[in-house]
């Protein structure tokens, strides 16, 4: 009781609101929340899967059979004229696998160091240098026993050091190369290794390398013409 | 018939190119109308980005069609070395010959390389009209498909949009292609600018 003789206002919650309180909150927590997360979700553009539906040429179906059926047979004409066939090679830049196939039989397989990928930059002009080995068709020109490499100016640049003049001797490499040379064109060459245990390993600068046996099956069963097929 | 006649104007020319089979979900690295390795492909659906709210539609693709890469990996993800700068030619003439100039070389250590990525994006066009661009995203599973998944992407990216300003770009219809990781880093490599993809599937 007050002095006044007034009951003092009392500071406790009556229990029936405390009831309330416990579940008003969370809602409104919740409600608060799952409101925010539909906002910020209006803005989110979330990759989503959708059916993926084929549909055909009109100007397909409305052709005469007799005619898809000469057109077909013209195109599969073309195509059996241009698949190879006989000798070719094959290499797997990825899995650094080269394969030599007959009529599409695996005939040798054999592990092979293809280009690293890795862009050279000049710092004098910055001419620039990709060492992949090429993707798509080539066909082996020339083949050479002993052959001698004749150091380009990345060789140099890659070391740190300003390439020497044309048809300087300190170009002349007559080690790097191995016992056999077959040439590709463009400087692109299958070739040997002082390096044996990284073969299997991308780290050329395009040319593809082989251990000394399969090199020298290579260059033996290999006629000049042959198409190698890189990938 | 019309996927014979592209494959056969593809196979004119000394290039790779890639076949993708809807319906057999399968991959294959040609060249010449000759099969060169194959890679099994687990799950391929479409795919667009698009806000959460929005309905989605099928994607709609007219086949057989060759898309051409127009940017992938194969042209984005390299090391790039640059020497400072040069020291001047026969620096070192003076000095004894090396083993390596006597092809007694020690094996080097090629430098580590970073795995190559088992995820990644390519953006293709249609060969005939560059217009039209379709996106590849290469990925070892598919994309979200419930919607408490979607909806906590959706909200994630809301957030990192209003937060910090990191709005994800709207992107044209694509294909999601699910392949094994290790396939998809022997992929990796080919998507590059240039390289066409013939993709087929069954008369519908």
């Amino acid at each position: 009781m007050s002095l006044e003789g007034q009951p003092a206002p009392s500071l406790e919650i009556p229990k029936k609101g405390v009831s309330r309180l416990v579940f008003v909150i969370p809602l409104a927590l919740v409600v608060v929340g799952l409101g925010t997360a539909l906002v910020l979700a209006r803005f989110g553009n979330p990759l989503t899967l959708t059916p993926l539906v084929t549909v055909a040429d009109p100007k397909l179906a409305e052709a005469p059979p007799h005619v898809l059926k000469a057109r077909a047979a013209k195109a599969e004409a073309a195509l059996a004229k241009v698949r190879p066939q006989g000798l070719y090679i094959v290499v797997d830049t990825y899995r650094n696998r080269l394969r030599l196939q007959k009529d599409g039989e695996v005939v040798r397989e054999a592990l092979c160091s293809t280009g690293t990928g890795i862009v050279l930059i000049d710092p004098r002009n910055k001419r620039t240098w990709v060492f992949d080995t090429p993707l798509g068709e080539r066909v082996i020109q020339e083949k050479r026993k002993n052959p001698v490499w004749m150091k380009p100016d990345w060789a140099f640049i890659e070391e740190g050091e300003e390439p020497p003049p044309p048809g300087s001797p300190d170009r002349v490499d007559p080690y790097s190369l191995g016992d056999y040379g077959l040439y590709m064109g463009d400087g692109y060459i299958i070739h040997g290794t002082l390096f044996k245990s990284l073969l299997g390993r991308r780290v050329t600068h395009g040319c593809i390398r082989l251990g000394d046996e399969d090199l020298e099956y290579l260059y033996k069963n290999v006629p000049i013409g042959t198409r190698v097929y890189l990938y | 018939m019309a996927n014979v006649e592209l494959e056969a104007s593809l196979a004119r020319k000394p290039a790779i190119y890639l076949r993708l089979d809807l319906d057999a979900r399968s991959l294959e690295i040609k060249a010449r109308g000759a099969v060169l390795d194959k890679v099994p492909v687990k799950a391929v659906e479409g795919a667009l980005r698009q806000p959460f709210f929005k309905r989605v539609g099928p994607l709609v693709l007219p086949v057989p069609v060759v898309l051409e890469v127009t940017q992938g990996p194969g042209d984005t993800d390299r090391e790039i070395v640059a020497p400072p700068s040069l020291r001047p030619a026969g620096s070192s003439q003076d000095e004894e010959p090396t083993p390596a100039s006597q092809g007694l070389a020690p094996t080097p250590t090629p430098t580590p390389r970073p795995e190559t990525p088992s995820r990644y994006r390519v953006e293709l066009a249609k060969a005939d009209s560059k217009g039209s661009t379709v996106v590849l995203w290469v990925t070892g599973q598919l994309p979200a498909r419930s919607f408490l998944q979607r909806f906590r992407q959706a909200v994630a990216e809301g957030w990192a949009a209003l937060v910090h300003g990191e709005k994800v770009p709207d992107e044209p219809p694509g294909i999601v292609l699910v392949l094994d990781p290790e396939d998809a880093r022997r992929l990796h490599h080919l998507f590059r600018q240039g390289m066409s993809i013939l993709v087929t599937a069954a008369a519908p």
